[in-house]
């Protein structure tokens, strides 16, 4: 009877097969051809070699690049710092996790509302830099990058926070009596006890991130809209704009592809990391 | 004496640090509610850190007409997809957990990358596919394509969850003579009472969001509250109207801060997709 049982996954199986298998079948089958032109006909590779050799897909990707990595640099750090200095039980320092929390929950959309209010010419932030002898407008191509991994340090450092937090509970507590006890200082318990035990939690915050920020449309688009020019427009943002407004069928199948494959070898990594060989199931295979 | 000072004033210091940390990420919410009740003129004219002028305006407006619209559509998919992946994801977390097949750690991995991949990918066939089924600006259509990240994401928490029930307890239940479906009602629903909650909470989260999907399939009928925002915002030659803007996101972020007390034990868990850290 443990056989049957296994039928029981059919359900989910199929709705999703309907929605992500057929799906891609579908971008597959475009992206050999050109599907929106009035004489739909197979053009072979061209789709792909056309994305691969587009600047502006080049553009976005390393503009998407630079965005990831200033988020990251910000990210991690910065929540590994919060989780540390947040380490007591208590009121206010629940209360404290739940504020770097919140960000989290909230609809991407409104992230990007409240940021551009921020932001706008008679926001806060213009005021507050004003104040330094700083002229801030989000219309300059250096404001509107930076206003975007502001917004996204505020937005995920919580995960990074969150997993830290995470980490730390795992070390236990008789490592650090032992290097008190041995008379070690305080960056010697940090370099020699915390980080390795929070080696592997940080790759896989970073992972993550990587992942989500290669994904970024909704505050993207909200916040700058890809402007001032395209100086901000990031991956999704770029394939959205190629499919919904131009109507670049092929190319956008060819693309959207590309795009997955990046992210699917992303996803890999990740599971390697988490798993550690140990199988995706967590069973010795 | 001198290190109880200095205990105070660190102390003194960690209070000031925390409360720094949390207006920090309290401020721009504060913020943008505040711009929610201000006049259109003082938002355009002076940078104010409370409404000089309390206008209910924007708030009113909320509650008629195409916002209404989208506010009972956003929770009608949020529920409608509760309903659909919760069930599902259940039985396919069970199989998971508890079952070895061949390929299932393939399978598994399929799952989690749907999950990961980006939406934008998916822009371009589902407009084709619920363009000729006759699904585009439906409710369904929408509740659909939500199953192609909600269900990957109930699986592994729903997952997570169930790594907590022992397994010698189905053998145990089976021994006694229930059935598969007799030992999910009687037993295994009931352990797993708080975590099927959270899952729900996630489900509601992920779904209350999303904006790519709805805003490449719908158009009138179905739309979302995170498209009307988005087209309040995205107006070329307009003047926009922010604190519409303001007010709208305001609300939208209203189930966040009740959902932040009942899914932050499993936060976690939502955005990493294994049994335990």
């Amino acid at each position: 009877m443990s056989d049957k049982r296994f039928l029981l996954i059919l359900p989910a199986l199929i709705v999703l097969f309907f929605n992500s298998f057929f799906p891609i079948l579908i971008v597959l089958n475009y992206s050999f051809q050109n599907p929106f032109a009035a004489v739909p006909r197979v053009v072979g590779w061209d789709n792909y070699i056309r994305v691969l050799h587009d600047s502006a897909w080049w553009a976005a990707f390393r503009r998407n690049m630079y965005f990831t990595g200033a988020t990251l640099a910000i990210q991690i750090p910065l929540g590994l710092a919060l989780a540390l200095i947040i380490r007591e039980r208590g009121k206010l320092a629940s209360m404290v996790s739940a504020a770097i929390v919140l960000p989290s929950l909230i609809p991407f959309v409104s992230i990007g509302i409240l940021w551009r209010l921020l932001s706008m010419t008679f926001g806060p932030i213009r005021l507050a830099l004003g104040w330094l002898g700083i002229d801030y407008s989000l219309m300059t191509p250096t404001n509107a990058f930076w206003t975007l991994v502001v917004m996204d340090v505020w937005h995920w450092t919580s995960l990074v926070f969150l997993l830290m937090s995470a980490g730390l509970m795992t070390i236990p507590d008789v490592y650090y009596t032992a290097a008190k006890v041995d008379g070690s200082r305080k960056w010697q318990t940090f370099r020699y006890i915390t980080m390795p035990g929070l080696k592997p939690l940080l790759i896989l915050a970073a992972l993550l991130r990587i992942i989500d920020s290669f994904k970024i449309y909704d505050e993207n688009v909200i916040l700058t809209g890809g402007g001032p020019g395209r100086t901000t427009e990031f991956l999704s943002l770029f394939l959205v704009r190629k499919i919904l407004r131009e109507w670049a069928g092929g190319f956008g199948a060819a693309a959207s592809l590309i795009y997955l494959l990046q992210a699917i070898v992303m996803c890999f990594l990740l599971i390697m990391v988490l798993t550690r060989g140990r199988g995706m199931l967590g069973r010795q295979s | 004496m001198r290190t109880k000072a200095k205990k105070r004033a660190r102390k003194i210091l960690k209070i000031v640090l925390y409360l720094f940390i949390i207006f920090v990420f309290l401020f721009p919410i504060y913020f943008m509610a505040i711009t929610g009740v201000k006049t259109r003129a003082e938002i355009e004219t002076r940078t104010t850190f409370y409404p000089h002028t309390v206008s209910m305006h924007n708030f009113k407006q909320l509650f008629t007409g195409v916002w209404l619209r989208c506010i009972i559509n956003s929770f009608k998919i949020s529920l409608l997809s509760i309903a659909l992946c919760l069930p599902l994801s259940f039985l396919a977390a069970y199989v998971f957990s508890r079952i070895e097949f061949t390929g299932d750690s393939h399978l598994y991995f399929w799952l989690i990358t749907n999950r990961m991949a980006p939406a934008a990918c998916f822009v371009l066939p589902f407009f084709a596919i619920y363009n000729n089924i006759g699904l585009f600006d439906t409710m369904w259509g929408l509740l659909l394509t939500y199953t192609l990240f909600n269900l990957p994401l109930s699986i592994w928490i729903t997952m997570s969850f169930m790594e907590g029930v022992p397994k010698e307890l189905d053998e145990a239940a089976f021994l006694d003579g229930y059935s598969v479906w007799g030992y999910f009602r009687k037993v295994l629903i009931p352990v797993m009472k708080p975590g099927l909650i959270a899952v729900a909470a996630f489900i509601w989260m992920f779904t209350w969001t999303e904006m790519i999907f709805a805003y490449t399939l719908t158009a009138v009928r179905a739309k979302t509250l995170p498209v009307q925002l988005l087209v309040t915002v995205v107006r070329l030659g307009y003047g926009v109207d922010w604190g519409m803007a303001a007010a709208g996101g305001t609300i939208s972020v209203i189930p966040a801060l009740i959902l932040v007390f009942v899914v932050r034990k499993y936060l976690i868990r939502g955005f990493v997709p294994l049994r335990r850290i």
